[in-house]
């Protein structure tokens, strides 16, 4: 079953009640939650993710409620519980979905350790990952919205999650998260993407996600073998511009944005080493998403090893 | 953690010369290397200190050699080896070559990639 075909009340339900396990990527979480933001979120942004049994294994149980007490209506707030516990500061109460989000990135990168995750964005076009590791603002989430419509397969907008066995990349199709003017860069960009509500002052200004494409959630067992690594920036002003990356270079960078190779150790050495003998390797700077989304077209286009 | 490291940025001080002229041999610890090159770029894990660096040409050429060392080598053996033809005839260094030399094994000693050895 998937999450669009519970009626809203009988979503209301779950989610009030023992929980909701919802399916994304590799991942099930047992999600409860009262908050009106969060239960329309997750109808809007988790329609096509699947609804596994309620007896199923959750790798994960959180919720994301007002603390009890005066806060529940005075300047109100809200917590995210993971196993019952709380394990970040309160943030105001309109951010509960947003909180949703940032906490199930925090469940995967502290306990999913069967893969080596990386602070990257990554999409797929003909078999193959482009990798985009970046730290937070520098235009990653902007470059992989603008790709996922315009040919490039979604699977993670924030980790990319790699198969130690295999090399390849593991799918994580979830709602992509944009920041302050990104939001409107990409409703120019693309009018038919569909974001929920945008909340306001939020500790990274203003945050909005917009839904990933069905097709995208549908394919979201289908790995990807990695094809691409490229380090992206925004550069205000800046001619779309794609520069060779010497190995050497790429793979600091994997490490520099890795959550867990320090746990992986010497094998985590070796997967990422393996990672970059597999792909092109780059860096990009650019300004337009029209001049980026022209240039990876090509590339896709070409394919691994092909002149961009 | 450290994770980045080029011996080429190590600067010259007053104390390269008497560390040019020290005796020590140095090699590298046999466990716990892994090594992976791209053109003139090594990548090292370094399982005893959970540590990883980006050598350049020349500090990777150093490494390599003191790795493929059975013995401890002095600066003036490394040279050598690292500079003789296939003949095994070198050349003999500079003083500012000798000096590079010094501070590149110096670096790859601060990183705890090679290690001296003191005569007995």
């Amino acid at each position: 079953m998937r999450v669009a075909e519970l009626t809203p009340p009988q979503l209301r339900r779950r989610l009030a009640g023992a929980g909701l396990r919802l399916r994304t990527g590799p991942v099930v979480s047992n999600v409860r939650s009262t908050l009106s933001e969060v239960v329309d979120g997750i109808a809007l942004h988790y329609a096509e993710h699947i609804v596994e049994p309620d007896e199923a294994f959750a790798d994960f149980h959180f919720s994301i409620d007002r603390p009890r007490g005066p806060r529940q209506w005075f300047k109100s707030q809200v917590l995210f519980r993971f196993d019952g516990e709380v394990h970040f500061n309160p943030l105001p109460g309109d951010q509960g979905f947003p909180m949703m989000e940032w906490g199930l990135n925090w469940c995967i990168t502290g306990v999913c350790h069967q893969y080596l995750t990386l602070h990257a964005a990554v999409v797929e076009r003909g078999g193959r990952a482009l990798i985009l590791p970046a730290p937070s603002g520098s235009g990653k989430s902007t470059l992989c919205a603008g790709l996922v419509f315009r040919g490039w397969r979604l699977l993670s907008d924030e980790l990319t999650l790699i198969q130690p066995d295999t090399g390849d990349v593991v799918p994580l199709p979830r709602p992509v998260s944009l920041k302050n003017a990104s939001i409107d860069v990409l409703r120019g960009f693309e009018p038919s993407a569909r974001f929920g509500r945008i909340v306001h002052e939020t500790i990274k200004g203003r945050v909005g996600h917009f839904q990933p494409l069905a097709e995208h959630v549908r394919r979201e067992r289908e790995t990807a073998r990695p094809g691409w690594i490229v380090l992206p920036r925004y550069v205000a002003g800046a001619p779309a511009r794609l520069e060779p990356l010497s190995k050497g270079r790429a793979f600091m960078s994997l490490i520099e944005n890795a959550f867990n190779y320090n746990i992986h150790g010497a094998r985590g050495f070796d997967i990422l080493a393996d990672l970059v003998e597999r792909c092109d390797c780059y860096s990009f700077s650019y300004s337009s998403l029209d001049e980026a989304a022209a240039l990876f077209a090509r590339i896709g286009s070409a394919g691994p090893g092909g002149r961009p | 953690m450290e994770r980045r490291a080029d011996p080429r940025l190590a600067e010259r001080d007053d104390g390269l010369k008497a560390r040019s002229s020290d005796p020590s041999r140095f090699f590298v610890p046999a466990a716990g290397l892994r090594l992976r090159q791209w053109d003139d770029e090594l990548v090292v894990y370094d399982a005893r200190q959970a540590r990883t660096h980006l050598l350049d040409a020349g500090a990777a050429d150093v490494l390599q050699c003191l790795l493929q060392s059975p013995t401890a080598l002095s600066l003036a053996e490394l040279a050598q080896a690292l500079l003789a033809d296939p003949a095994g005839q070198a050349e003999a260094l500079t003083d500012d070559e000798r000096a590079g030399l010094a501070a590149c094994v110096d670096e790859l000693s601060r990183l705890g990639l090679v290690e001296p050895q003191r005569p007995s």
